[in-house]
């Protein structure tokens, strides 16, 4: 499959600190690719690279077929590009505004425009300046879709939005942009998980995984063992259980790289008078928790590692 | 072009109101001057009416309002797509970076430049001038306002994000370079050079605003174009430690190549006896350094029919017969000479230790003489009068009669080097003294780039001619019906000259 966003030891430095360092990353033409990460994690400055904002350090990104550094004027025909941080022409009406841009955009799709004026039930003749954030981010939502961009980047979106201006936003999304590439950030796991195709992690600037939601969701359970005795935790786990821990007779952790017939095979083998197995699939919440708790203790960063990139 | 034409007509709808704030501006200018032609008062300070001089105060103030507007303007329109930081909207839109420049010039192409033009036009008609004869200075002027008005401040709009930080820019920017001119005139002094070395910074200061201005809509680099801009004060003095004096005088001013005779020969003034005209001396404080100023008469002759010198420059050097030598830099040195003009003087500085060193020994003195050599154009002569004359090619006179002087205005700048002369009588009544051949120089040789002038015309008055026996100063009177000759000079060439005057005596009677 086709990448509409590539990027080849993406790296970017300020000062000492290293913002961004040598990520590594595809996004598939058509995904919905969701870049989480805590705040600080870089994300905001992987994408203002992919943008041309601000320029790497080193490495490389195309992104649909352009090298970043190159990406100005006509190129962004094709691209809609929302920030919270992002300024809009504040003295402009929403109306006003949408005209100001139908003009720089040979696809712009007036039956769209008109469709997401009313799903998102945009006032037209008020100034943006006198918009909430909800509007504002709705109004800003509106004039990057109506052109039909075949790749939309979306830092933080829904940041500071209330639940009910979200789900507006990513069901005009969803719904107006079935064809789309979509690329957006957020710290919210909760609110990307519903409707992203992609996932990446993206924690001190360096991309710890990036693939597809269901092999994500596929390949981590939290494992319970209930053991006949308390037994300590035994030493030399594999690198793949994530956050081992026992209480009394119960001993639990996160396995990284599951497989139903291997992994009950190995846990079975390692513990041979255990009472009960279970095998829970994780929300994406927790499984991020437990990715970044292992990331942050030095013994569990490994099995992660071993795991990156594989999208 | 789209593109351009569609972010100009935003501009325009997005700042209408300062759009007609400067209208008002320019409106209420104009307004007045019709008035103040009407009343023939534009100088009316001096008037005893207190509303007429209200109503000056106020054409005055508008006229210092009207850049004010260009400044608020050029602020607007460069930050409603602002090239610092990286949130603005545009820069993830398909802006084309020529079509956002371009649409920007025309912005301020239409509403600055252009209802200026319109303004200045309407003025210098209602003056009596004739706006289309007047077009290609006209043109300059706007061209002059452009470079020193609304480049540099679109070049500091594009480095900067909203009106406070560029107005904080602009004053810091004034600051650094006032104090780069000071450090210059503490490093190289009071010079020709930098008289030369202005055109030179002019044309470095534009060349700055330039490359900033389309570094920032092309690239966005603003550290780079702040050093670029940062780097002109710093330039200046450079320019001011390192500027090859001597090359660039005889680049500007070659030296007459030998064989060749030079437009005007120096010598030594004598007196009727034969013996050297007695020099004289004054003194002179700069930059917290005192000088002496000696004044050396010399003979000019030489001089063709029709033409003339004007002096720019000049090198003192100062031999003494140990083989010890003291040299000025080029020194500024202002005075026309016409070919009846055969007595002259020079006056040059000499830092005071240097005098003390030379005073009591006889010197060699060389002085070289840079001039730009002259050429009469062809004379018009009009009856003096009391009513509004027009003289081609210089402006438009009067005679006042209360004070018997001319009152004369010349369209956008000042009109170009132009001897005005008359048969002048120096007592009253009219007629009753001696008739003699006066005149007074007018002008500059380099009128059309004088600086950017607001105001659509210049004003100036002659209130005294120099007379035939070149005694001046004294108040003549004309009377009306008085022919009066205007003749315009035009500069032929720049040379150089030079004086040796062996067994010189450093003067020692200090004057006042």
């Amino acid at each position: 499959m086709n990448s509409t966003i590539h990027t080849e030891n993406l790296s970017k430095r300020f000062g000492h600190t290293d913002a961004v360092d040598g990520v590594n990353l595809a996004v598939p033409e058509g995904a919905i690719y969701a870049l989480v990460g805590p705040n600080g994690a870089g994300k905001t400055t992987l994408i203002k690279m992919l943008m041309n904002i601000i320029r790497p350090t080193a490495g490389s990104a195309q992104v649909l077929d352009i090298d970043s550094r190159r990406l100005t004027g006509k190129a962004f025909n094709r691209i809609g590009y929302v920030s919270e941080n992002q300024e809009l022409p504040e003295g402009m009406t929403v109306g006003g505004m949408l005209d100001y841009f139908r003009a720089f955009y040979p696809t712009w799709d007036c039956a769209l425009e008109s469709q997401l004026v009313r799903q998102f039930d945009l006032p037209l003749a008020r100034r943006l300046k006198h918009l909430s954030r909800g509007m504002k981010m709705k109004a800003a939502f509106a004039s990057s879709l109506a052109y039909r961009p075949s790749l939309i980047v979306l830092d933080e979106p829904f940041s500071g939005l209330d639940p009910l201006v979200r789900d507006e936003l990513i069901e005009g999304l969803i719904e107006l942009a079935p064809e789309t590439t979509i690329f957006l950030s957020s710290h919210d796991l909760a609110e990307i998980e519903s409707f992203s195709s992609h996932v990446g992690y993206l924690e001190d600037g360096r991309l710890l995984f990036s693939e597809e939601m269901s092999v994500l969701s596929d390949r981590f359970r939290e494992v319970t063992v209930t053991l006949a005795i308390p037994a300590p935790l035994p030493a030399e786990l594999p690198a793949s259980w994530l956050q081992p821990q026992t209480e009394d007779c119960v001993l639990r952790f996160v396995h990284s790289d599951y497989n139903e017939a291997a992994s009950a095979r190995e846990v079975a083998e390692r513990f041979p008078s255990a009472r009960n197995i279970s095998y829970d699939p994780m929300s994406l919440r927790a499984i991020f928790l437990a990715i970044a708790k292992s990331h942050r203790g030095s013994a569990a960063s490994q099995p992660v590692t071993a795991q990156e990139v594989k999208a | 072009m789209n593109q351009t034409l569609h972010i100009f007509a935003k501009d325009t709808r997005r700042f209408l109101p300062e759009i007609l704030v400067l209208l008002a501006l320019l409106a209420g200018q104009f307004g007045i001057h019709t008035y103040l032609c009407a009343t023939d008062a534009r100088n009316a300070f001096s008037n005893p009416d207190g509303s007429m001089q209200l109503i000056t105060v106020i054409f005055f103030l508008l006229t210092f309002l009207i850049p004010v507007g260009w400044w608020l303007l050029s602020s607007r329109v460069v930050h409603e797509e602002r090239l610092v930081g990286d949130t603005q909207f545009w820069i993830t839109r398909p802006y084309a970076w020529k079509s956002l420049l371009a649409a920007k010039l025309l912005f301020l192409a239409a509403f600055v430049d252009l209802t200026f033009l319109v303004v200045q036009c309407s003025m210098l008609a209602e003056e009596g001038f004739s706006p289309l004869a007047e077009m290609p200075k006209l043109l300059v002027n706007l061209l002059l306002i452009t470079c020193l008005y609304l480049l540099p401040l679109t070049a500091i709009a594009a480095i900067t994000s909203n009106f406070a930080r560029m107005t904080l820019t602009l004053l810091g920017a004034l600051l650094a370079f006032g104090v780069a001119v000071a450090i210059a005139a503490l490093i190289y002094g009071p010079t020709i050079s930098a008289h030369i070395g202005n055109r030179i910074l002019f044309a470095l200061a534009m060349a700055i605003c330039i490359a900033v201005v389309v570094i920032q809509y092309a690239r966005r680099k603003v550290w780079l174009s702040r050093i670029l801009l940062i780097s002109f004060p710093v330039l200046v003095c450079v320019i001011a430690w390192i500027a090859p004096d001597q090359r660039l005088m005889n680049r500007i001013y070659p030296v007459a190549a030998a064989g060749m005779a030079a437009s005007v020969h120096l010598s030594e003034s004598l007196d009727a006896d034969g013996a050297p005209t007695p020099t004289a001396i004054g003194t002179m404080t700069l930059n917290g350094n005192e000088y002496r100023i000696i004044s050396v008469p010399f003979h000019l002759s030489d001089l063709a029919q029709g033409e003339g010198i004007v002096t720019e420059g000049m090198r003192s050097t100062v031999e003494a017969p140990d083989g010890s030598r003291w040299s000025s830099p080029w020194q500024p040195l202002s005075g026309t000479y016409l070919p009846g003009d055969t007595e002259a003087s020079v006056n040059f500085d000499i830092p005071v230790a240097i005098y003390e060193k030379y005073k009591s020994i006889p010197v060699t003195l060389h002085l070289d003489l840079a001039y730009s050599r002259i050429q009469a154009g062809k004379s018009t002569t009009v009856p003096l009068s009391t009513e509004k004359f027009s003289v081609p090619g210089f402006g438009i006179c009067s005679l006042r009669e209360e004070n018997g002087a001319l009152n004369c205005r010349s369209a956008v700048h000042r009109p170009p080097l132009t001897l005005i002369s008359a048969n002048v009588s120096g007592h009253p009544p009219v007629g009753a003294g001696k008739v003699e051949v006066g005149s007074y120089w007018v002008g500059s040789l380099e009128s059309d780039f004088s600086g950017a002038n607001i105001l659509p015309s210049s004003d100036f008055t002659v209130t005294s001619f120099h007379g035939a026996d070149n005694v001046g100063g004294a108040l003549r009177f004309l009377p009306p019906g008085t022919p009066i000759t205007f003749t315009p000079y035009q500069q032929a060439s720049r040379a150089q000259s030079s004086v040796t005057l062996t067994n010189f005596h450093l003067p020692t009677q200090q004057q006042q």
